[in-house]
């Protein structure tokens, strides 16, 4: 085989050196010095209590505005005994502006959420009153019918979960199936 | 119930071998030679000088005249290698019988300029000879698995940290991610190797040795080296003017998996020359099974491309690369969870809450990696004795890591929850100089520049850029049969965490690390062949950002992890101790250690949960206590003839936080592996048959704190692995092709191991059948043959 020419050889293998490390790869996805608002979070869970009789509405927050670990403030729920009410509840992210609600979110993607009411240490009674589109429909609980029964008065908690379901498990398998999305819980008065 | 097994399979091996008692069982010609190595340029004998022949798996060692004598040798050639101190190694094929004295003469390391690659022991890395493990090419055909830490897990001392499916990653001595470095030949690999779900960005089909420095190299590689360096040996160049290649073919029964790689290689040239690499590999898997149900989303798939070149001569050699590893991962769908209630739910469960039927489709939580690493160095030589290296390392590394869908803001639909780029610029220096009266002389500087970007949905750690520096000298002196080395280094760190918002709140952060370390060595070799090192090393090593600045939700394993910005460097005192013998045919090796560590960091659990809207997680604060690691691998074998072989490993470490005077949690349990071996003799078609048989023990981790974990360890186990290899010409102006099937947990067992960070949910993989293929071939051959 001929002589190769070295001096040729080496100056093709320089430029092609210097291209392959000129080369920067694109990073224009990533700014490190722009803040990313962009994330999910879900701050507050809201449910407004309607007094069936005199119409009177109230207001109760659970709310950690500044993320996991921070402040929590719980409003604490107080009702009266033997009056119904119809509740409706309402997920927001209040870190972004405007405030972003998520309820809409469930709502359209209810055969995969469902809301989950316990009242403990207090006579009250829930029935869920929104239903999703399975066959038979299986509920969601965005709204629900609360009232406190016998009693004059008594002091408990109310846990709230939204539990969260998917393909690979599934609503239609229960309660024990799916994640739990949000997990909270308000102290309960009834007087 | 397991010890009761492996005492009885101990029994079962020496029984086998008092029958076979050293005896000639081929009944055919047997030949002994005479080897004399002497030094190339002044043939003076070198003693202790270390010769292997590839049908002994153990060496033999030149005395004062520098010959050596071998006997019991079969066949009608065999391969030797030998290899001394501060020289190149020499490898041969000689023609049995042989007359006369065969002659080896080793060439000093600054006398020939050899390419940078080391192909097999004879490196000299200054500090840590002696000290240093290595697998050879042999046994990692023999060994070869899905990802790299397949093959590192065969190493005395590493042990694996997996999460379910493809990713692993090596543990030395207890101590992994920010505190081993992992060399791609040369270049330091610099990723999110914090992470403990992150595997090692490497391709096993690219590996032809790997070399492990236990214990503190931080005098060489920096302070991320103070747990260990492992450093991935490419294929050395071709050494014959032409074309050639290798092609792999793999498949796995266990996840169904199917793997190949083809490499295309070329030199041309005599004392000038030139020669390249190019490579392409791909890799497909579905899910893995345990043995009574399918691992869901645990499949992955990853393709890899590199090319290489080197242009060499006399005075100077060049080498450039660039390399591609990519891969997606699914990550086991029973491990993102909720919260404390759904993960007790999961650990009540004996099997995992969703089993689902066998995919290859991967779906949500999955993992997308993608790793670039271009590198080029500059080798002269300045003068007969010294010889000064540049090298430039530029890569990135770029991580995206997408949750179960949970997303309830559709505008984000599709974004990843953790997207990470790390980018890395190095250039190191080095200057070695050989005086007279045995006399060297190193000292090296590096430069590094790092950028991390951070984007996704989820905060892990902010966007950071770091500058460094380090600069360090080493110096050695060789007499006959001993070595002392003592090094010295400096390094200095800036770290830069550009403000950043988390939950309406800013933070910005500057921090300035240095330290120095420090190390001292000492070999020596004894009558008999006995070899002795010792080694005392001081290194330190700056906190991570992860360490110091996390701040979230680890999918995972349903927990909080919180950083500590006040976090100090940590600084480590290491004693390391070994011993070897060597004979004609036993051969053992004692390693012991103990490092102390100040201000250690880890993760602590913290007391009381942490209370989110998603209700209550475990959490982890990052902190820093002293603690002390002390350990010990012992190796044995005994091959009482060519063609039986037992081989025992046995590693114990004992990890002490010596703050709360507790045991330092998720250590790797002790461990022992029986290895036996047969060779067959070659025939006619299949040359260099064997197989083996290895049973692998693991006691249950008794050293930790009870109530702290989720779940106690979990219990010991034995497994046993079949393998048989061949290598055959199915034409005869082929090469010789290699085949080898390995039968992986042949007994199926159940076992869960204390380091799979899924074990909370689901058992580790059961049996699995593995096929290897590997095909040599020459496509041109050029005149003016070897170099």
């Amino acid at each position: 085989m001929k002589t190769i020419n070295f001096k040729k050889l080496t100056f093709i293998l320089l430029i092609s050196a210097a291209t392959i490390s000129s080369c920067k790869k694109h990073d224009d996805d990533h700014d490190d010095d722009h803040n990313h608002d962009e994330n999910e979070l879900i701050t507050t869970v809201a449910i407004q209590f309607v007094d069936t009789i005199s119409k009177d509405t109230l207001f109760f927050n659970w709310s950690q505005p500044g993320g996991p670990g921070s402040a929590i403030s719980i409003d604490t729920i107080v009702l009266k005994p033997n009056v119904k009410y119809v509740a409706y509840t309402s997920i927001l992210d209040e870190s972004k502006t405007p405030v972003f609600d998520v309820s809409e979110e469930i709502k359209a993607d209810a055969n995969n959420h469902r809301f989950v009411y316990t009242p403990t240490n207090a006579n009250l009674y829930v029935k869920i009153l929104d239903f999703d589109t399975h066959t038979p429909p299986i509920e969601l609980g965005l709204s629900f019918e609360a009232s406190a029964l016998g009693v004059s008065s008594s002091t408990g908690n109310l846990n709230v979960v939204l539990k969260h379901y998917t393909v690979s498990s599934p609503k239609t398998g229960g309660l024990g199936n799916g994640s739990t999305d949000i997990e909270v819980n308000f102290p309960l008065v009834i007087k | 119930m397991k010890q009761s097994f492996q005492i009885a399979f101990t029994a079962f091996i020496l029984l086998v071998f008092s029958i076979f008692a050293p005896q000639k069982t081929w009944g055919q010609d047997w030949h002994s030679i005479k080897i004399k190595v002497v030094d190339s340029l002044s043939s003076e004998p070198l003693f202790v000088a270390t010769i292997g022949i590839d049908k002994n798996r153990h060496y033999h060692i030149s005395d004062i005249h520098g010959m050596a004598m071998i006997d019991s040798l079969p066949g009608n050639e065999c391969l030797l290698h030998v290899s001394y101190i501060g020289y190149h190694h020499f490898d041969a094929k000689i023609k049995l019988p042989l007359k006369e004295t065969f002659v080896v003469k080793l060439c000093m390391e600054s006398s020939h300029l050899h390419e940078s690659l080391v192909i097999d022991k004879g490196y000299s890395s200054g500090l840590s000879n002696g000290m240093n493990q290595h697998l050879s090419t042999e046994e990692i055909q023999q060994r070869q698995g899905q990802s790299i830490s397949d093959l590192l897990k065969n190493m005395n001392g590493i042990t694996l940290m997996n999460s379910a499916g493809g990713i692993s990653k090596p543990v030395v001595r207890g101590l992994h991610g920010q505190r081993v470095v992992m060399l791609q030949g040369n270049a330091r690999m610099e990723g999110q190797q914090w992470g403990d779900d992150h595997g090692v960005e490497l391709d096993p089909f690219q590996t032809n040795g790997v070399d492990l420095i236990k214990g503190s190299a931080a005098i060489e590689y920096g302070p991320e080296a103070i747990g260990g360096v492992i450093r991935v040996l490419p294929r050395p160049w071709k050494s014959s003017n032409g074309i050639g290649g290798t092609l792999n073919l793999q498949g796995f029964s266990n996840n169904l998996q199917g793997a190949s790689s083809l490499m295309l290689e070329g030199r041309i040239g005599a004392e000038r020359y030139f020669a390249w690499r190019v490579n392409g590999s791909v890799r497909k898997a579905g899910d893995a099974h345990a043995p009574t149900y399918n691992m869901s989303n645990t499949g992955f798939e990853e393709n890899n491309q590199s090319f290489n070149m080197v242009f060499g001569n006399k005075k100077w050699i060049w080498e450039t690369g660039i390399s591609r590893f990519a891969t997606t991962q699914g990550i086991f769908i029973g491990s993102h969870l909720g919260n404390i209630d759904d993960l007790n739910k999961a650990l009540q469960s004996p099997e995992p809450l969703i089993i689902l039927p066998f995919t290859y489709t991967i779906g949500r939580p999955y993992q997308e990696v993608e790793h670039v690493l271009l590198t080029t160095q500059w080798s002269i030589q300045i003068s007969p004795k010294s010889k000064f290296k540049w090298q430039y390392t530029q890569q990135v590394n770029r991580r995206k890591e997408y949750d179960a869908d949970r997303l309830y803001n559709q505008a984000l639909k599709g974004k990843p929850a953790m997207d990470l780029e790390i980018q890395s610029f190095t250039m190191e220096q080095t200057y070695e100089r050989k005086f007279r009266d045995h006399w060297a002389f190193k000292a090296g500087a590096s430069e590094m520049y790092q950028k991390n970007t951070v984007a996704g949905l989820q905060f892990i750690i902010p966007a950071f850029q770091s500058w460094s520096v380090g600069t360090y000298g080493l110096i050695r002196k060789e007499w006959i049969d001993a070595s002392l080395s003592f090094g010295l280094r400096y390094d200095a760190r800036q770290l830069n965490v550009s403000r950043f918002t988390r939950y309406q709140k800013s933070y910005a952060y500057e921090r300035f690390f240095n330290g120095a370390a420090a190390g001292l060595t000492y070999t020596k070799k004894f009558e008999h062949n006995y070899l002795l090192a010792a080694s005392l090393q001081t290194g330190w090593r700056p906190p991570a950002v992860n360490e110091l600045y996390s701040y979230g939700l680890h999918y995972g394993v349903a927990s909080f992890e919180i950083g500590d910005s006040l976090l100090v460097p940590e600084r480590s005192f290491m004693l390391d101790i070994s011993v070897k013998k060597n004979s004609n045919f036993w051969f053992f090796e004692l390693n012991g250690f103990a490092q102390l560590f100040n201000d250690f960091i880890y993760k602590n659990p913290m007391s009381d949960p942490i209370l989110t809207i998603r209700g209550a997680f475990p959490a982890f604060q990052f902190t820093q206590q002293n603690a002390s690691l002390i350990g010990s691998e012992a190796s044995a074998s005994y091959s009482p003839n060519i063609a039986w072989q037992w081989e025992s490993k046995l590693s114990y470490l004992y990890a002490q936080n010596l703050g709360s005077n507790q045991p330092l949690l998720w250590m790797p349990a002790n461990r022992m592996e029986n290895i036996l071996g047969y060779k067959f003799k070659d025939t006619k078609s299949l040359k260099a048959t064997s197989v083996e048989l290895q049973s692998i023990w693991v006691a249950k981790q008794n050293r930790y704190v009870s109530g702290v974990d989720y779940i106690d360890p979990p219990k010991g186990y034995a497994l046993i692995n079949f393998n048989v290899g061949t290598s055959f010409r199915p034409y005869s102006s082929s090469k010789l092709w290699l085949l080898h099937f390995s039968f992986q947990n042949v007994l199926n067992q159940s076992y869960r191991d204390y380091q799979s960070r899924f074990r909370y949910f689901t058992n580790d993989p059961g049996f699995n059948f593995i096929i290897h293929l590997q095909i040599p071939f020459l496509l041109k051959k050029y005149e003016n043959n070897q170099f």
